[in-house]
């Protein structure tokens, strides 16, 4: 039945199969890499012949470098197989030796290839060996010679690649110190947290890096460079800030492909560091952490990448009122709500030696009539009885006297050294303040031309993280960044003091505020301020006088723990007036035990 | 010297291809009826068929051979598969690299991982098709029932051993269909979730944890599913193939038509002439398929980069489409509703008569028809709905999960698969018809939702007409 039908499909099918089994045993038995190797042993003869030497062949097998210990398997030398042939010194790619004497300490025997030139050695065909393009699925490609250096520092210290030739990631690695990189991004345990991390990125998948804005070849080389160049071209929308000349991206990158996640056996490393490892100074380590968003600190400047200014933290008028608490407390905690970041050893993970090295290269300018402050606490004193209301009363000498230096805001910086001091006594019931400070004029009044004197104290409501001393920060009723401020102002005490004494009323508000233009009466008014100044011989004395513990919104002090506060004087015949004053950083105030 | 010795060594020497052919089938050359019928009878493997061929058997056009290329197309995943085990190792850190050697360094090895890589994924079309064919000719009817369950325990089984083959490269392909797949058997939490019982009762997640040996795919996995693969899954095939094959003679031969010419032919050389036949073409098809496409490899697995999208087998992904609208409904209850309508057909449809004819005539023909359109018609709206509107919870966020397992594309077109095949039955009075409704929808659902899954599903199983229009990562 169907006898032909079926004899002639048997035929037609088995023609086929004979026909498609010679093709694919033809296709097996001519790999790409047997016509390289008979071409180099053509190539070889001719060579050794014209060098009177005789030409030791190597069959036609295939070939394998097997590395158990880099968990790799390269068949590279298959077509590259005059690599360590010095006949083949000026044949052309592939057959050509490999340059320089790097396989003399490299045996190609020990080392393979790929773990240099990454690439996939398992492969047997070039597209595919050389991992180039997203349709080979290959992670790694081979790396271009430009960025070849990167692999000599899986193994080797930075010292010895400097000093042997291996100078462009070493370059690489003292641009990226010096940039400022780790304010940004982690590497090793230590760096911020703005930026991505950067531990083992020079072996991260080339699915890790968005190609969506990528020109030309599509690979992590090209991410990086093109990134380096302009982040914000690549990662719209990126904070990053670059400052780089023609030629560091290309040397910056080179060192971000040498940090590698895979961690070479101790037999192939050769890290001899030439002393003990030092801790870098105060310079460097701004460098490395600070200088990209503080640049040189001597000018705020607003950041079209953060939308904000950045304060200039080597402002000699700011060093003055800035002291080493208060800095180290803001490097150590950050700023809640700005970029700044937390660097303590549990945060970006810088030591408390080096915050202290940061924090003496940051003041070396600081102006030397900073003086006592510069330790930046206040001790109140602990008496029993009660504390007068009246700045001339005898008991305020039993307090120590400390000197807040200011820092005068929107206008003109003044030749004269501004401060106030400042003397605290607490007892059971209350705590107070006497704040004195130089005023030539007495400024009572406020009217459209005439400005009045004024003195502010200011407390973070919340005080484990201080805000910002210019008046706090936040949102709506988010009260982190909330400060509680108690303003006395000249004009009040002056018709309070005509008007006589009425029982319940101060000279002072009691304030709360997150941020400029936030200033409101406190709501809850259940504990108020006190306070009484007076101006005699040129000089204002004010005290503020609140029970001690207050209530929700206001200053918490407790005995032996630091509470930040910072103090503002206003002087009216400067046309001072809100934000046009004199300001301190902020200061500590301990009711002493 | 003993010259007798000599002659008789000479004489066996010259008969040795008469004496060992002989030996071989047991009987003299196969030329007359009474040995061709012995050549049958008394070889192993010949014997599981018939002496004699009905000729209804061997019209090309009656079968198209398709069991047969199934089975062929078996035994060349089952060489091959057994070439590549030489090789490859299946743990982790290793899997990935014996296949790459396998890729390149292994004479034919290429070639090989093709050729089973094919001929399975074939295994599933052809099966399939031959599943279509026994349906359309009515072959399930009695006697024929229980071998129609064990056709339906074969395919099952076909697609778990493409499933446990596609995880063992242990590339990204491999692993991020494993996460999706082990997702799809975890699917009925969905149901034990909404009803707030899964801290008690969590058996999608038992389920899940069963297979993955574990909670994510990793060594235990690689291991578990190479054992199903290599081990558990071939020998349960082998085992129901055996039962398929034996019944198909116990139930009297390939069906044919009822009062058809009880013509039969001896199946030496007849029937084994269109075998060979059959096996050349499967055996140059799979050939030149091979020779031709090469078997995907991508980068290693890789935990941390998940696939968008991460997509199951193509074989799954109708079910992978149902399971985007419902966990439960499309990864539970609608397979499962298929799986038992396909294996209730012949029990539910008890009408004889119609066997061996196409279609049973004109009107299954037309049912046929009808049910396709109408099928793809309401499919293609449902989807075209879903696609651009949406469902319950685009529309309402908070809506009760419990609610979309109820109400769904899935279960809304499982319904109206049920309810049009009813209809049928009612109007034509005839339960082959109903059948003949069910089955071509079940095919049509089977296509279109492989087909949405596979093409038009890309980043975050958003609807794009073309991969090209993806987003670029």
């Amino acid at each position: 039945m169907y006898r032909k039908f079926y004899l002639t499909l048997t035929l037609i099918s088995a023609l086929v199969v004979l026909a498609f089994a010679l093709l694919a045993a033809y296709r097996e038995a001519t790999p790409e890499w047997k016509t390289y190797r008979s071409e180099y042993r053509k190539l070889f003869i001719e060579k050794a012949e014209a060098a009177g030497k005789e030409a030791v062949l190597p069959d036609m097998d295939i070939q394998q470098i097997y590395l158990p210990e880099l968990q790799r398997v390269d068949r590279c030398t298959n077509c590259h197989a005059g690599v360590d042939n010095p006949l083949m010194a000026d044949a052309e790619i592939p057959y050509r030796q490999h340059s320089g004497d790097y396989l003399q300490n490299h045996p190609v025997e020990r080392f393979g290839c790929t773990v240099c030139h990454q690439g996939q050695g398992r492969a047997t065909n070039k597209k595919e060996a050389h991992g180039e393009g997203r349709d080979t699925h290959w992670d790694y490609p081979i790396i271009p010679l430009k960025y070849i250096q990167s692999s000599c520092a899986v193994c080797h210290d930075l010292d010895m690649l400097e000093r042997s030739g291996a100078d462009k990631v070493a370059e690489g690695a003292r641009l990226f110190r010096q940039k400022g990189c780790k304010g940004c991004h982690k590497l090793n345990g230590v760096g911020g947290v703005l930026g991505k991390y950067l531990d083992g990125v020079g072996s991260q998948p080339i699915a890790y890096f968005p190609m969506k804005y990528i020109k030309g070849e599509k690979t992590v080389y090209s991410w990086l460079r093109q990134h380096f160049e302009d982040p914000r071209s690549i990662v719209p929308g990126s904070l990053m800030k670059v400052n780089l000349t023609a030629g560091e991206a290309d040397l910056l990158t080179t060192y971000m492909l040498s940090l590698r996640s895979e961690e070479m056996p101790a037999r192939y490393r050769r890290i001899r560091h030439a002393g003990a490892e030092e801790t870098p100074d105060g310079e460097s380590l701004y460098r490395m952490y600070c200088i990209a968003c503080h640049t040189t600190g001597k000018k705020s400047v607003y950041d079209s990448i953060f939308k904000r200014t950045i304060p200039a933290i080597m402002d000699p008028a700011f060093l003055r009122t800035a002291n080493d608490l208060f800095l180290k407390r803001v490097i150590k905690e950050g700023r809640t709500g700005t970029p700044m970041t937390a660097w303590k050893a549990g945060g970006a993970g810088l030591t408390d030696e080096e915050i202290n090295r940061i924090i003496s290269y940051i003041t070396r300018d600081r102006p030397a009539s900073a003086g006592q402050a510069a330790r930046g606490i206040i001790t109140a004193k602990r008496i029993t009885g009660d504390i007068p209301l009246q700045p001339a009363d005898a008991l305020w000498r039993r307090a120590q006297e400390f000197t807040v230096p200011l820092m005068l805001v929107g206008q003109a910086p003044d030749p004269m050294d501004r401060l106030v001091r400042v003397r605290a006594l607490y007892n059971d019931r209350d705590i107070a303040f006497l704040v004195e400070w130089e005023d030539e004029t007495r400024d009572v009044s406020l009217g459209v031309n005439t400005f009045r004197d004024g003195v502010a104290l200011q407390f973070p409501v919340q005080n484990t993280v201080e805000p910002s001393f210019r008046m706090g920060q936040g949102k709506g009723r988010d009260s982190r960044g909330m400060v509680n401020i108690w303003f006395w102002k000249a004009d009040v005490q002056e018709s309070l003091d005509r008007g006589g004494r009425k029982a319940g009323l101060s000279p002072v508000e009691n304030l709360t505020a997150t941020g400029f233009g936030t200033l409101k009466l406190k709501e809850d008014a259940s504990v108020p301020v006190y306070g009484r100044g007076q101006w005699l011989n040129g000089r204002w004395r004010v005290v503020f006088r609140r029970a001690f513990s207050g209530h929700e919104g206001d200053a918490v002090f407790t005995a032996g723990v630091l509470t930040p506060v910072s103090f503002a004087v206003w002087d009216g015949a400067e046309e001072n007036v809100d934000g046009k004053k004199a300001v301190s950083a902020w200061y500590y105030i301990v009711p002493g035990r | 010297m003993n010259r007798s010795g000599m002659d008789k060594f000479k004489e066996n020497l010259k008969n040795i291809r008469a004496s060992f052919a002989a030996s071989l089938l047991r009987t003299k050359r196969p030329i007359s009826g009474r040995s061709r019928a012995a050549v049958m009878l008394n070889n192993f493997f010949l014997h599981i068929q018939g002496v004699r061929t009905n000729i209804n058997t061997l019209r090309p056009s009656y079968t198209f051979g398709l069991g047969l290329v199934s089975l062929f197309l078996l035994f060349f995943t089952t060489i091959s598969g057994i070439l590549l085990m030489i090789y490859y190792s299946p743990s982790t850190g290793e899997a990935y690299n014996t296949v790459k050697d396998i890729t390149y360094v292994v004479f034919a090895g290429s070639l090989m991982r093709n050729v089973h890589k094919w001929a399975g994924e074939g295994m599933i079309i052809f099966v399939m098709l031959h599943m279509a064919r026994v349906f359309y000719t009515g072959s399930y009817s009695r006697p024929r029932e229980f071998n129609w369950l064990v056709g339906i325990m074969l395919l099952i089984l076909t697609f778990v051993l493409n499933l446990s083959g596609y995880m063992l490269p242990w590339d990204q392909l491999s692993y991020w269909a494993l996460v999706i797949v082990s997702n799809i058997i975890q699917s009925s939490k969905e149901l034990t979730d909404a009803l707030g019982i899964t801290p008690y009762f969590d058996i999608g997640g038992m389920a899940k944890e069963f297979f993955l040996g574990g909670t994510v795919p990793g060594k235990a996995t690689l291991i578990r599913v190479y054992f199903l693969h290599i081990m558990l899954l071939p020998i349960l095939l082998f085992i129901f193939l055996g039962v398929h094959f034996w019944r198909i003679r116990k139930d009297g031969g390939l069906s044919r038509p009822a009062g058809s010419a009880e013509k039969s032919v001896f199946s030496w050389p007849d029937l084994l002439r269109a075998e060979t036949a059959v096996f050349m073409l499967c055996l140059a098809g799979v050939l030149v398929y091979s020779f031709y496409v090469d078997a995907p490899l991508r980068e290693m697995a890789n935990p941390l980069i998940p696939e968008n999208p991460a997509k199951a087998p193509w074989y799954f992904l109708g079910l992978q489409e149902m399971v985007s609208y419902s966990a439960f409904m499309g990864g539970i209850v609608a397979p499962g509703l298929a799986i038992l309508g396909l294996a209730l057909i012949p029990y539910l449809d008890r009408e004889d008569g119609h066997a061996g004819i196409w279609f049973s005539g004109r009107q299954g023909k037309i049912t046929a028809l009808q049910s396709m359109f109408a099928g793809a018609a309401v499919l293609a709206g449902l989807l075209a709905f879903v696609i651009r509107f949406g469902w319950f919870r685009n529309w309402w966020p908070d809506v009760p999960q419990i609610l979309i397992i109820m109400v769904n594309p899935a279960g809304i077109w499982v319904a109206f698969v049920a309810l049009w095949s009813l209809r049928v039955i009612k109007k034509t009075g005839s339960t082959r018809m109903g059948a003949i409704a069910l089955f071509t929808m079940f095919l049509v659902g089977y296509v279109m939702l492989t087909y949405v899954g596979t093409e038009l599903r890309g980043p975050n199983w958003e609807f794009y007409w073309l991969k090209s229009q993806w987003p670029m990562h």
